[in-house]
C-alpha cells in the first residue's frame, strides 16, 4: 500500500455529531493506516563511481522507494521528500580496493547533505583511512546516520570527499554504496 | 499466537462504525505504541576463525516482545514474527590476533546470505588486528525471514568476540508494514 498524501491528521468532532462512515473514512482510516506505511526507501549503487576532487554526491541506480521520491535515472543522487517531517537517514559507502598510490595520509569521508549543500551544511563526516602499506588493500565500508527535519521538495544526498589524489572509486557487491530513508514523524 | 500487522478498514454507509471496526482501530493504536522489539546480547565469548564468516550467537535477550529469538535454537537469529519493515542495529568487537590479512567486518545478513550492510575496516600496519564495529539498516521482512549479525576476519589466526563493555548487541524494532 503506498503512503497517503497529504499526511492525514484527524479533526475534532462536535458535541452531538454522529459517527458516520464518511467521517471514519476521511479521519480515522487514513491516519491509522498511514502510520504503518510511512515513506520509505532503500537505494543502492550498482555502477562503480569515480570519486574525484571536492564533495562528490553518490549516485543510486537501483533500490525500492514507496513514495516516488527517487529516480534511478534523473538526479539519481537525490531523494526528494514528498512529505514534510523528520526523516531517519542512514548512508553507507564502500571503497574497494585502496588506490594503488594512496599517498602519505589517505582517507575518505562520508557525509549526509540536504538541498545540495556540499560544504557548511553537512551532517558528519565519518572517515575511513587507507593503509599506506599496500599489503593491506581492502579499502573499507563506513556508515553514517542522522535525523533530518525536511520540508516537502527538499532533497537528501550522500557525499564523499577524500584526500586521495586520483584513482578512488566506490565499490560493488558487498561494498556497494547504499542509503536508507524513512519518514518518522511530523 | 503471533500478533497481526495493524490495518484499519473503511466503514460502509450501511454499517457505519461497528464494534469490530472500532476495535481494529484500538488495536492499531496499541500496536504502533508497542511494536515488536528485541534487544539481544552476547554474554559468552565466541571464537571467530580466520577466513570464515561467523554468525554472532546471542545467549541473552534483554527484551523480546514477540518471541522472535531463542537463546537455545538458532541463537544467532531474530525471526520476524510479523511481516513489515524492521530497523536493525548491531554492535560488536573482535579481540586478539595480529594485523594480518586485509579485512575486519561486521555485517547484517538476511536469511543466511543477503548482506544488507557492512562495517568493514582494513587492519592497520600501525596496530593490532582488533576491530570495533557497528551497523544499522531498515529491512522489509516477511514472517519467517530472519536476520543475523556476522563477523569476518582474515588475520590468519582465530580471534574472539568481546564481552562486558564491548559485548555484541543486536536491536530490532518493527517500524512499518
Amino acid at each position: 500500500m503506498p503512503p497517503l498524501y497529504p499526511l492525514p491528521i484527524p479533526g475534532r468532532v462536535t458535541v452531538g455529531q454522529t459517527g458516520t462512515a464518511a467521517l471514519w473514512n476521511s479521519q480515522i482510516n487514513p491516519g491509522a493506516n498511514f502510520l504503518g506505511n510511512r515513506p520509505y526507501a532503500w537505494l543502492i549503487q550498482n555502477t562503480v563511481q569515480s570519486i574525484g576532487s571536492g564533495y562528490v554526491p553518490i549516485a543510486f541506480d537501483s533500490g525500492f522507494d514507496n513514495a516516488g521520491a527517487h529516480s534511478a535515472t534523473v538526479n539519481n543522487t537525490q531523494y526528494f521528500c514528498q512529505l514534510p517531517g523528520v526523516y531517519h537517514v542512514t548512508g553507507q559507502v564502500g571503497i574497494y580496493p585502496t588506490p594503488s598510490n594512496p599517498g602519505s595520509y589517505p582517507w575518505a569521508e562520508l557525509s549526509i547533505g540536504t538541498n545540495g549543500s556540499s560544504t557548511g551544511g553537512l551532517i558528519g563526516p565519518v572517515r575511513m583511512y587507507f593503509d599506506t602499506n599496500t599489503t593491506y588493500r581492502s579499502g573499507g565500508i563506513v556508515q553514517i546516520s542522522t535525523y533530518l527535519t525536511m520540508s516537502a521538495g527538499d532533497f537528501i544526498q550522500l557525499f564523499v570527499t577524500s584526500a586521495v589524489a586520483a584513482g578512488l572509486t566506490t565499490g560493488q557487491g558487498y561494498y556497494s554504496s547504499r542509503m536508507y530513508i524513512q519518514w518518522v514523524s511530523t | 499466537m503471533a500478533r497481526a500487522a495493524p490495518y484499519v478498514p473503511q466503514a460502509s454507509p450501511e454499517q457505519p462504525i461497528t464494534a469490530a471496526l472500532w476495535n481494529q482501530y484500538q488495536y492499531a493504536v496499541g500496536f504502533h505504541s508497542h511494536p515488536p522489539t528485541a534487544l539481544l546480547t552476547q554474554n559468552t565469548l565466541q571464537s571467530v576463525p580466520s577466513a570464515s564468516a561467523t554468525r554472532i550467537l546471542f545467549d541473552n535477550a534483554i527484551r523480546d516482545s514477540d518471541a522472535g529469538h531463542s537463546i537455545t535454537t538458532n541463537p544467532s537469529r531474530y525471526t520476524a514474527p510479523i511481516p513489515g519493515l524492521y530497523h536493525i542495529c548491531v554492535f560488536g568487537s573482535l579481540e586478539g590476533g595480529s594485523a594480518g590479512g586485509g579485512e575486519r567486518s561486521l555485517a547484517i545478513v538476511l536469511n543466511g546470505g543477503a548482506y544488507w550492510v557492512l562495517h568493514l575496516l582494513a587492519p592497520s600496519s600501525y596496530g593490532a588486528g582488533s576491530f570495533v564495529g557497528s551497523a544499522q539498516v531498515e529491512i522489509p521482512m516477511n514472517i519467517g525471514d530472519y536476520v543475523e549479525a556476522s563477523f569476518y576476519q582474515d588475520s590468519g589466526t582465530t580471534l574472539s568476540t568481546s564481552i562486558s563493555y564491548y559485548q555484541a548487541r543486536m536491536g530490532i524494532r518493527w517500524v512499518g508494514n
